[in-house]
């Protein structure tokens, strides 16, 4: 479980406690005894066993089966070449594409969903929410994001007649009570920075020309970003609890499949680190190639398919069988344990390419919206 | 240990010491982080006391103790829910403030890669209550979707629900990749 780790990073921590205080709230709670000390090697063993708990659960579970319900999609085509022939075919024939530099900016339009499961009056139905955002990067170029709410509606016909039985509530963008939507719908949000980083981590910041430099080849592709661990993973063994910590090989593998996908997705990556990051992921521990996977769009491809054990998301790669380009992403939740029941497809996370590459366009943002304003703005 | 793999020592007055020394500083820390600090040694000690009290009623066939301890605190905290979001909105105002306990560079490092305290603290501010227990029980607490569900007796669903929706949020509003 490595979700929302930036703001265990980001955040402030507090100070470890005085042992007179714990003493007096130990004494409060049970009357006086005198505390026993927690012995040094506590956490070591913990880790230890929570190691073994995960190679104990380590099991590929097939998401991609036949249930129309299930947004993970169904496999829809078998193809002669194996998926992984496909892939690599693929990822060649990207490589090779000449590219239109010199262009002023990359630009990056994106779709994402998430699928939502709200309870109103007795009735559970599942929406799902739409936003779009155009991102706007280049070498010394002001960093811009427009963000814009695309409308919340029931997912299928059985979502909305629920919807209606409850009396039709208000759905909003991206809100539960609708008093602190961010993406309104029609509304587009502008978020403009003069940052040198075009890629975000908590412990790394990448330039574009940084990005542009980056390895064509998958090892070393791989190498140079494991380059960058050492800091990350000196965060996490701080500030992560330490019976929640994994092995550290897990949370690398992890912490190189998001820096992989926003390579893809939101930074100028050259073709050539483009391809090498399709192998670099595909060549992880636990990760498949599955051919004929679709994007949230209904568009077929091959896919890099990661995860998806007991307990743990599955993370999904959609690539575009004939040109290369990647299509779109899903996050699809840990089905839950036995016994607990959920709408299918609650939290199914989606991303969708529209376009993505170099242009003389220039972004247009609205006056007022300056670059770090910390707030963006709304129009 | 941290987990306790049975009810016994819960239920048993004289071993319930045990599961004190065991979580207290990780349920202290949670609350010290969403809320002062002088309030998290308060809440703390309030979330054992209840949990002594109602030892009796603790059920491991519906989870495990750490998530039945952070469903307890969590209820606490949410009686500050104004408190919070007040903190929040200064930190977002003024950054995080000079630190006197000795851990200044631990506040320096974490102003890394653009996204400052500052702004995700007002990224925070603009969750629901719902949504940031949430978020802060994975964050923080490190606890997992189906602990997370026990903690605050929820249904699985609403659960990532809120996490795909708090994601989607914190992306608007930091212009970053939330992981």
């Amino acid at each position: 479980m490595n979700d929302f780790r930036l703001v265990d990073a980001v955040m402030p921590d507090v100070a470890p406690p005085d042992p007179a205080k714990v003493a007096e709230a130990r004494a409060r709670v049970l009357g006086g005894p005198k505390p026993r000390r927690v012995p040094r090697w506590t956490g070591v063993l913990v880790a230890a066993t929570a190691t073994v708990a995960v190679i104990g659960t380590v099991a590929v579970v097939p998401r991609l089966g036949g249930d129309p319900a299930d947004p993970a999609g169904p496999a829809v085509a078998v193809t002669r070449a194996s998926a992984g022939e496909v892939l690599a075919a693929a990822a060649d024939r990207l490589a090779r594409r000449p590219e239109a530099t010199g262009r002023r900016y990359w630009r990056g339009e994106t779709e994402h969903s998430n699928r939502v499961r709200i309870s109103v009056a007795g009735h559970t139905f599942l929406v799902e929410e739409r936003g779009g955002q155009v991102l706007w990067v280049g070498p010394g170029r002001k960093r811009v994001i427009a963000a814009s709410g695309l409308g919340t509606r029931p997912v299928a016909a059985a979502d909305r007649a629920e919807w209606k039985k409850a009396g039709s509530p208000r759905l909003c963008g991206s809100d539960t009570d609708c008093e602190n939507d961010m993406l309104p719908a029609g509304k587009t949000r502008y978020i403009v920075t003069d940052a040198e980083e075009v890629l975000q981590r908590a412990t790394l910041g990448l330039s574009a020309r940084e990005i542009r430099d980056l390895p064509h080849d998958p090892a070393a592709l791989e190498e140079r970003l494991l380059s960058y661990w050492p800091a990350e993973w000196k965060a996490r063994k701080r500030d992560v609890p330490a019976q929640v910590v994994r092995a550290e090989a897990a949370e690398r593998d992890d912490w190189l499949w998001g820096i992989g996908e926003s390579l893809l997705l939101d930074t100028p990556a050259t073709p050539g680190t483009r391809a090498a990051v399709y192998r670099m992921l595909a060549g992880l521990p636990g990760a498949r190639v599955v051919d004929g996977v679709l994007d949230a769009d209904g568009r077929v491809g091959v896919a890099v398919l990661r995860g998806g054990g007991p307990g743990e998301p599955e993370q999904q790669l959609v690539i575009d069988r004939e040109t290369g380009d990647p299509l779109g992403v899903r996050e699809v939740p840990p089905a839950p344990p036995a016994g607990r029941k959920t709408l299918p497809g609650t939290g199914v996370y989606s991303r969708v390419v529209k376009r993505l590459g170099w242009t003389d366009d220039e972004p247009a943002v609205p006056k007022g919206c300056d670059p770090d304003s910390g707030k963006g703005c709304l129009r | 240990m941290i987990t306790v793999p049975d009810a016994a020592p819960v239920a048993d007055p004289e071993r319930f010491g045990a599961v004190f020394d065991a979580h207290y500083e990780e349920i202290r820390r949670y609350i010290g982080r969403r809320l002062d600090l002088d309030t998290a040694e308060d809440l703390a000690a309030e979330t054992f006391l209840i949990a002594f009290r109602r030892r009796h009623r603790f059920d491991p066939a519906r989870g495990g103790v750490r998530p039945w301890l952070y469903g307890i605190a969590t209820n606490l905290i949410g009686r500050h829910r104004r408190a919070e979001v007040r903190r929040y909105r200064a930190l977002a105002r003024t950054g995080p403030p000079p630190d006197d306990d000795g851990h200044d560079q631990r506040v320096a490092d974490r102003v890394t890669a653009g996204v400052t305290v500052g702004r995700l603290s007002g990224a925070l501010a603009g969750l629901s209550k719902g949504e940031r227990d949430v978020v802060l029980l994975v964050a923080y607490g490190g606890l997992t979707y189906d602990e997370v569900a026990q903690a605050l007796g929820v249904a699985y669903g609403t659960v990532a629900s809120r996490l795909s929706r708090a994601r989607n949020k914190l992306h608007t509003s930091l212009g970053t990749e939330v992981r």
